[in-house]
């Protein structure tokens, strides 16, 4: 083999490894780009019975957490979540496609980390948001939503994106 | 406990894997006596135990429903049968990247001790297994632990399996597919080896002949076995997607294929001996770049796992490292290799070549349907997307010439030049045969067949002809025959016979139809009779009745929907109705709001003879893995 021509089968695998690193950090950037949309309108029962609806949440920042009594990482989310709500942030729990009781007994037995939560059992306002499943978290801020994350919500996550907020 | 144990054992694995790995390389060759050898030996071997040991104890957590396993919680379900509880553990990425690297080290292990230690090569093929095997072991262990718990309080019962998965084809397609892919890792780490020590000797690819005949066979079903799983459980009512996972598995299947054929050539009149070395590496690479892509979820696909660009990045390392490597010491080395001969044009060993070229081709056209989308998504902002039509236009004129080409080698010798005229008479009457039949199939059809079709149609038959007529004269003559190459060579040329035909003459109508409503047309009539719900253990099933009066024959079917409770999914199941030479596929879809269903009814000409090839080629490949030494 010509000496010359050797080194293509370097030059080759390099070009593709850089390439794919590019669109790798390219991806990663874009997953937790900021957003701007209004939060839609609605009206819910809540668990503990009350009604909620856009106007209740329209002043102030809160984060809206996606969950369920059937979602495993919303099990490995909680002790996080009780960790951000004993430093005082609030949080709104939109009770996703889930049996009542279920839901209340989740809460009773592992401590509810939320001020509030929704229960959307046929899944209405989280249509509008664009839920993709449970879990997923929200910032919400003065009636516009900011931020969005889809799956476990965790203390890098919660740096990199939500605690400039609080 | 049990959980920690399996982890530790993984770990001392990992570590045991190190400890081989750098004991071989403190050592320089002339001071590497028998006994470091042998510890080195002895080290690979107790870290494959300890792997075997922890997977055979993360089998019984599964089976036990021990939920305190995240993993295990988040993929299983004390409802489900015992051996979906098993294969539950291969259904995302954590478990099937632990199942992937346990076949990697069974593999590895085979093949180091059954090697003489007393050979030159042993020391750098220890040196590069357990490189191998470290590095996917770390990965699992630092990025996708798979042995991760909730504690203190373990949920009561698990997130159960994606219902898509709950299908026998899920117990047996992955662990088929992955070891195919590892079973690549015997030929690459001999070859590294055989590159490292930089003496050359002869006779090097009889080693690895047989473990690469075996693992083209498990990658070869596990392919057949993920298509058949689409169209039979998936609804997706076809074989083949040109989906980037389907496609990320093809291109190792093309360089093995081409690696087998080269390595053929390599060992019965030693040419073609870079071409081999670099197929065998390429091999095992693609199939590093394969789970790459997959497990990255750099792309949209049925197949990818979740998005974590931190885990892409990490096996992006580890791939581009072993790649590096690898293709470093053949780009350095191989300018040594001397083959024992010249090709001789028009012999069987210039054919070969020829196959090599054209299968590198495929493999580069694939590769850019890959990973075009990308380019232009994240150089010029513009989606694309790269099917079927693509594919096609590229295969299309590749496969004719290796049709031709097949038909040509067919009666070249090893070694001796060809007689252009001899092999022309001899193939004239072939190929006026081939164009008549491919004329008499496609006039069946009432509408245009494209030429693409027809080119497929034509080298399927053509290839089918050559070899059956080689067949016969073995019958009559008793002429010479390679049973191994006669069997792959027809299945593959049904293979292109059913994909043609099964393009050619495959329709479909989509119907809306209330209950009791029926459809008729000049062909046939089908009947909506009656809707029932029926409830079981994890899902509710919506059974549809349709009756179909087709060629005065009436033929029932019950299509069906399931919601699963614990998900909330909805799939759907198909019901077909097979004959020997079509399948017709009713699946039931969406309930519109007038109160009608649409239905897909399809009739799939020629789709079962598309896996009946599959499986002739894995037999060919059988036969010749019996006559290698």
């Amino acid at each position: 083999m010509k000496s010359k021509i050797r080194y293509i089968f370097l030059l080759v695998p390099i070009s593709i490894i850089v390439f794919f690193a590019y669109v790798i950090s390219q991806s990663q950037n874009e997953a937790s780009q900021p957003l701007n949309l209004e939060l839609p309108e609605f009206q819910l029962q809540t668990l503990d019975n009350k009604t909620l609806s856009k106007k209740d949440i329209s002043s102030g920042t809160y984060l809206i957490n996606v969950w369920a009594s059937w979602c495993i990482t919303c099990r490995v989310e909680h002790p996080f979540l009780i960790d951000l709500k004993n430093k005082g942030v609030p949080i709104i729990g939109l009770n996703y496609k889930d049996n009542k009781d279920d839901a209340i007994n989740w809460l009773k037995s592992f401590k509810s980390p939320y001020e509030i939560s929704i229960h959307d059992f046929y899944g209405t306002l989280a249509l509008d948001l664009g839920v993709t499943g449970a879990p997923e978290t929200y910032l919400l801020k003065d009636g516009i939503i900011v931020r969005r994350h889809i799956g476990e919500l965790n203390i890098e996550k919660w740096r990199q994106d939500f605690a400039d907020f609080f | 406990m049990i959980p920690e144990i399996s982890h530790l054992l993984t770990i001392l694995a990992a570590g045991l894997f190190l400890f081989s790995f750098l004991v071989i390389l403190s050592s320089n060759a002339l001071s590497s006596t028998d006994s470091i050898i042998r510890l080195s030996l002895n080290c690979f071997n107790a870290a494959t135990i300890f792997l075997i040991s922890a997977f055979i104890l993360y089998v019984y957590l599964a089976v036990m429903d021990d939920f305190s396993v995240k993993y295990i919680a988040m993929h299983s379900n004390s409802d489900l049968p015992i051996f979906y509880k098993i294969s539950s553990i291969w259904s995302s990425h954590e478990g099937s990247m632990f199942l992937w690297i346990l076949f990697l080290s069974i593999w590895l292990w085979l093949f180091v001790n059954r090697l003489d230690t007393q050979s030159n090569l042993f020391r750098y093929v220890i040196f590069f297994s357990a490189m191998v095997l470290l590095f996917f072991l770390l990965f699992l262990l630092v990025t996708s632990s798979p042995f991760e718990r909730i504690l203190p309080l373990a949920p009561i019962n698990g997130g159960d399996i994606n219902p898509v998965l709950q299908d026998p084809a899920l117990v047996i397609h992955p662990p088929m597919l992955y070891l195919g892919y590892v079973g690549f890792a015997v030929p690459f780490v001999y070859i590294c080896a055989y590159l490292a020590d930089g003496e050359f000797r002869q006779g090097w690819e009889n080693i690895i002949q047989k473990w690469s005949l075996y693992a083209w066979a498990f990658l070869t079903l596990g392919i057949g076995l993920g298509s058949w799983w689409a169209y039979y459980e998936l609804g997706w009512g076809g074989y083949w997607f040109w989906d980037p996972v389907e496609n990320v598995a093809l291109m190792p299947w093309l360089a093995a294929t081409a690696f087998t054929h080269s390595i053929h050539a390599s060992t019965k009149s030693g040419v073609l001996k870079s071409w081999t070395l670099f197929l065998g590496l390429s091999v095992f690479i693609l199939s590093l770049f394969g789970a790459f892509i997959v497990r990255s979820g750099i792309i949209d696909s049925v197949h990818s796992f979740a998005n974590d660009p931190q885990r892409g990045l990490t096996l992006l390392l580890i791939t581009g490292v072993i790649a590096l490597i690898s293709f470093g010491l053949f780009s350095f080395r191989s300018t040594k290799i001397v083959n024992s001969r010249l090709v001789v044009s028009g012999s069987k060993e210039s054919f070969l070549s020829l196959n090599n070229i054209l299968m590198i081709t495929s493999i580069f056209s694939v590769f850019l349907g890959v990973i075009y989308p990308l380019i232009t998504q994240y150089f010029y902002s513009t989606k694309v997307s790269i099917g079927p039509p693509y594919y096609n236009t590229i295969f299309a004129p590749l496969i004719f010439i290796a049709a031709c080409f097949i038909a040509l080698s067919v009666e070249s010798k090893w070694q001796r030049k060809w007689k252009l005229t001899e092999t022309l008479s001899k193939l004239g009457i072939p190929i006026l045969i081939s164009c008549f039949l491919t004329f008499i199939v496609q006039s069946l059809h009432q509408y245009s067949v494209s030429l693409i079709q027809i080119i497929g149609l034509f080298s399927g038959i053509f290839i089918i002809l050559i070899y059956a007529l080689k067949l016969l004269m073995n019958l009559v003559n008793r002429e010479f025959i390679n049973w191994s190459s006669a069997i792959s060579h027809l299945g593959f040329g049904l293979l292109l016979f059913s994909i043609a035909g099964n393009s050619i003459f495959s329709y479909e109508k989509n119907l809306k139809l209330n209950v009791n409503e029926e459809y008729i047309s000049e062909e046939l009539e089908i009947s909506f009779d009656d809707l029932s719900l029926k409830d079981e253990s994890n899902h509710q099933r919506i059974i549809a009745q349709i009756n179909m009066k087709i060629h005065d024959k009436i033929i029932s079917f019950s299509p069906e929907k399931r919601k699963y409770f614990t998900r909330g999914q909805v799939t759907s199941e198909t019901d077909i109705e097979a004959t020997f030479l079509r399948d017709i596929y009713i699946n039931i879809g969406e309930q519109l709001d007038d109160g009608s269903w649409t239905f897909r009814v399809q009739f799939n000409y020629l789709i079962k003879w598309i896996w009946f090839s599959i499986l002739l080629m894995i037999l060919g490949i059988l036969i010749r893995s019996r006559a290698v030494v």
